[in-house]
């Protein structure tokens, strides 16, 4: 059972999401865009942070590096459709706030287990 | 002709002459002595004005032959004094010893003068080479002594003697020997004495003049035609005088000289043609050569040309082929015949230890003063290191200028044989190529029947290890046998036989990329300086061939590149795609997946495995179009090549389980195996050749075998079996290239995937139909990384 903040725009993946992570039961919290993620993590304390990469206004990145500056912390899991993405996260040095990446489409099963194992 | 004619006619008249006027004098001798006596007196006078023409005529070209007439006309005139003195005494020729002592003198003094005069003349005669004068006068002589003989008894004629007559006859004497002493020293060339000689016997003759004088003047007035007779004689011998003291002794002298001149520049001459840089003979007019210096000697001597013995000049010719070449068959006999001279003709010779010499030959006629030819002057000079130089150097041109003309490799080797043979003549010639396993790849080749090629393939692997010491420093191998026993190295040359044989190795660097081959059954000679001509080209027709290997290889790389160009292209396009496509696939799987979580239903269930099957080959699709894209660099990591196998067939079985298929795993070989690869790659390689696999079983009970085997320390090989339908071996041949596919749906990447990810591995990727059905692929990957 583990407090779990998504932050997305796409909001149909979020849903299921949302489905299946309340139904191993965790429970969730949602942000659609970067800014209302920033706040949520601000505010309150999670266990673990989705976070896509590529979002509007605020992409993932740039999210981790306010996140960086603010001296917040948390766990916080990458989820991206786009490979190879542990470049970015080193140039913009916040890799070591990143726990894993999960490329879309992934093995929902595996990564079931891999969010109760953190 | 005609001048011999005039001569012997003048001769002839010459002698009826002098027969009709000696015999006419001693007819009337025997009727009128005293007319007689006149009348010989009036000889003498006529024969010295003679001596005075003749010698005032010859005073411009002197000639022995003049000097004997001098010499004969002394004698008659001795003569005549004989017999005058004789009958004036009235005696006969032996009496005057008995009676009158007086008379001795004169008379002994005359018959001296006429024998020396005599002798002198047969003497210059001789010298002078012409012996019709002295028959002539011999003839005369004896007429006038069978005269004398028929007169023995002369009338006699009272004289009374004085002493003017007595020294007249003291001074013939005096007058003989001196003549005797000046004719000796004359033809010793004692000039200066010579002349002192003639002086003093024109002053003898001076004397008797006087002697004579003065007998006249004691009342004996006949005398006075005597007196004329002396004058005479002084004329001739002044004139002779001059003549050996100005221009005889001049022109001896002139001759003397001009032997010395001549001899000096013969001997020059020789000097120049000793030490000249360039042979030169000359010829007779039958082509045999007279005379040569010491270069043309040494530019033949080694040669097939033997000697230069004269008796045996004519066999001279003879070649090792036993074609003999006698000089009238010899192109420089033209120069004798057809006066035609041979400018910068170049010859073949070759020496006997097998050397190719090119000799540069000029010749020119000589002719003598009347234009007709008396024989040749052949000019030789060895140029044959020039000659090959500049040969090396224009074959070279020639062979670079072949780049530009020929379009390919073929093209060009024909064009080099052609070269090649051009130069040699050889009947046999080919060119062969070898690949990096040492097989011939490529062969040209002109005259060779099959079982000959394959002679020569025969002695080219035989020198490799056996015939070493035949080769040259070059690696060269030839053979020259020209008795005319074909050379028989190998079963296969049996039938054939070579009588000489060549084999020249085509370097790129120092590699051995091919080799020139060359062949005669003719006797036609392989010499040394030809096959190190070979040896000099044979690098630069090997940069040659390597050109169109190079252009071959570009022209294969470029095509790679215009392929990847586009594949680059479609990569940025399908990698944008490939993203936005994951993002819904992602949110449909995990849709699928909770309905199924939440319908429970087994209706439902069979829809949804359909829908996440859809799902995953979507996925696999992009998976390998964005690979293919994607792929350039390897990222290697040290990893257990076992887990990720298992990794992989675990995920296989999981997306095909619904399919009914064997998956036999058979690789614990690698179970321990730490390799350098990255697992990435690996793991789609795999990954793709199974999927292939199960979707080639669909319609049966499958079979899939993934192995692996041990094929050394540095290299593994995987295995990937199963009982499909196969492919066609026409596709077989394509199934790398991008895009293409038999499949109904596909994007046809999955095998170019596959072989890119071995090749960045430095591995080797064969995939082959089994005998009953399905295919295997084996894929040969290195445990450790692989550097460039």
């Amino acid at each position: 059972m583990k407090n779990i903040l998504i932050i997305d725009d796409d909001r149909e993946f979020v849903q299921e999401l949302e489905d299946i992570l309340k139904n191993a039961g965790h429970s969730v919290d949602i942000a659609f865009d970067g800014i209302n993620g920033f706040d949520l993590i601000k505010k309150g304390k999670y266990d673990l942070i989705l976070l896509d990469y590529k979002m509007d206004k605020i992409n993932g990145v740039e999210l981790l590096k306010k996140i960086k500056v603010n001296n917040l912390t948390g766990k916080i899991i990458i989820i991206s459709a786009t490979v190879n993405i542990e470049t970015c996260l080193e140039e913009a040095d916040v890799k070591d706030l990143v726990v894993t990446i999960c490329y879309k489409p992934f093995n929902i099963e595996n990564f079931l287990q891999k969010i109760t194992s953190i | 002709m005609e001048i011999v004619e005039i001569e012997k006619k003048r001769k002839i008249l010459e002698i009826f002459f002098v027969s009709v006027l000696i015999s006419c004098i001693s007819i009337i001798s025997i009727f009128h002595f005293r007319l007689f006596y006149f009348l010989s007196e009036i000889l003498n006078i006529i024969l010295s004005f003679i001596l005075f023409l003749s010698v005032r005529d010859v005073r411009k070209d002197v000639s022995l032959r003049y000097l004997t007439i001098i010499g004969f006309s002394y004698f008659y005139i001795s003569i005549i004094s004989i017999i005058s003195l004789a009958s004036l005494e009235g005696l006969d020729l032996t009496a005057g010893l008995n009676n009158y002592h007086l008379m001795q003198l004169p008379l002994a003094g005359s018959f001296i003068q006429a024998g020396s005069f005599l002798a002198a003349a047969f003497f210059i005669d001789k010298k002078a080479n012409s012996n019709f004068v002295f028959f002539t006068q011999t003839l005369c002589f004896f007429i006038i002594l069978s005269l004398i003989l028929s007169n023995i008894i002369f009338p006699v004629e009272n004289i009374n003697r004085s002493v003017p007559v007595l020294l007249c006859n003291i001074i013939e004497y005096f007058n003989c020997f001196l003549l005797i002493i000046a004719l000796f020293i004359f033809f010793k060339k004692r000039q200066f004495i010579g002349q002192f000689i003639f002086i003093i016997i024109s002053i003898s003759i001076v004397i008797s003049f006087f002697s004579d004088l003065f007998y006249v003047m004691d009342n004996n007035t006949e005398s006075i035609i005597c007196i004329a007779g002396q004058i005479f004689k002084i004329l001739p011998a002044y004139l002779v005088y001059k003549i050996v003291s100005e221009q005889k002794i001049e022109k001896i002298n002139k001759y003397e000289e001009i032997t010395k001149i001549l001899g000096e520049k013969e001997e020059m001459l020789r000097m120049i043609l000793k030490n000249l840089p360039i042979g030169v003979w000359i010829l007779n007019q039958k082509g045999e050569i007279v005379d040569s210096n010491p270069e043309s000697k040494s530019i033949w001597k080694d040669c097939s040309y033997i000697s230069y013995d004269l008796s045996n000049r004519r066999h001279n010719w003879m070649f090792d082929s036993g074609e003999r070449i006698i000089p009238s068959g010899w192109d420089i006999m033209k120069v004798i015949i057809e006066n035609e001279p041979i400018v910068n003709c170049n010859m073949e010779i070759f020496t006997k230890d097998g050397l190719l010499k090119i000799i540069l030959n000029t010749a020119v006629p000589l002719k003598n003063s009347e234009n007709q030819i008396i024989g040749a002057v052949v000019i030789i000079k060895n140029i044959t290191s020039r000659f090959m130089r500049e040969k090396r150097i224009e074959t070279s041109n020639i062979l670079f200028r072949l780049l530009e003309k020929c379009l390919t490799l073929r093209e060009y080797l024909n064009e080099a044989l052609n070269l090649i043979n051009q130069l040699g003549r050889f009947k046999y010639s080919g060119i062969h190529l070898l690949n990096k396993e040492n097989e011939i790849s490529y062969e040209s080749y002109t005259g060779f029947i099959e079982d000959q090629n394959n002679f020569i393939r025969k002695i080219k692997r035989h020198s490799d290890i056996e015939e070493i010491e035949y080769m040259t420093k070059g690696g060269s191998i030839y053979f020259n046998n020209l008795q005319n026993e074909k050379i028989v190295m190998d079963n296969s040359g049996k039938d054939i036989g070579f009588s000489s044989v060549a084999i020249i190795p085509i370097l790129y660097g120092s590699r051995i990329i091919g080799v020139i081959h060359l062949g005669d059954d003719k006797g036609l000679r392989i010499t040394s300086n030809f096959i190190e001509f070979l040896e000099d080209i044979s690098p630069i027709i090997g940069e040659g061939i390597n050109k169109y290997y190079m252009d071959e290889k570009i022209h294969r790389t470029q095509k790679e590149l215009e392929l990847a160009g586009r594949i680059s292209d479609i990569g940025t396009l399908t990698a944008t795609i490939a993203h936005e496509i994951r993002n819904p696939l992602a949110t449909i799987k995990m849709a699928a997946y909770n309905i199924r979580k939440k319908s429970q239903s087994p209706n439902i269930e069979k829809h949804i495995s359909n829908i996440e099957k859809k799902i995953s080959e979507s996925e696999q699709i992009i998976n390998n179009l964005l690979f293919y894209s994607r792929i350039n660099s390897v990222e290697y990591q040290e990893i257990r090549i076992y887990d990720i196998l298992n990794e992989s067939l675990d995920l296989i079985m999981e997306r095909f389980k619904s399919q009914d298929v064997d998956l036999i795993r058979n690789y614990n070989l690698l179970s321990d195996k730490i390799v350098e690869c990255d697992p990435v790659l690996i793991r789609e390689l795999i990954d793709n050749i199974l999927c292939n696999a199960y979707e080639s079983v669909t319609d049966k009970k499958g079979i899939i075998e993934i192995g692996s085997k041990y094929i050394n320390e540095t290299i593994y090989q995987i295995y990937i079996n199963d009982n499909g339908n196969g492919i066609d071996e026409e596709d077989l041949k394509r199934i790398y290239e991008p895009f293409f596919t038999n499949k109904k749906r596909g994007t046809g990447l999955g095998l170019c995937v596959c072989k890119q990810i071995v090749s960045l591995h430095k591995g080797e990727i064969q995939i082959e139909n089994n005998k009953n059905e399905g295919i295997t692929v084996n894929i040969f990957l290195p445990y450790k990384r692989i550097f460039e």
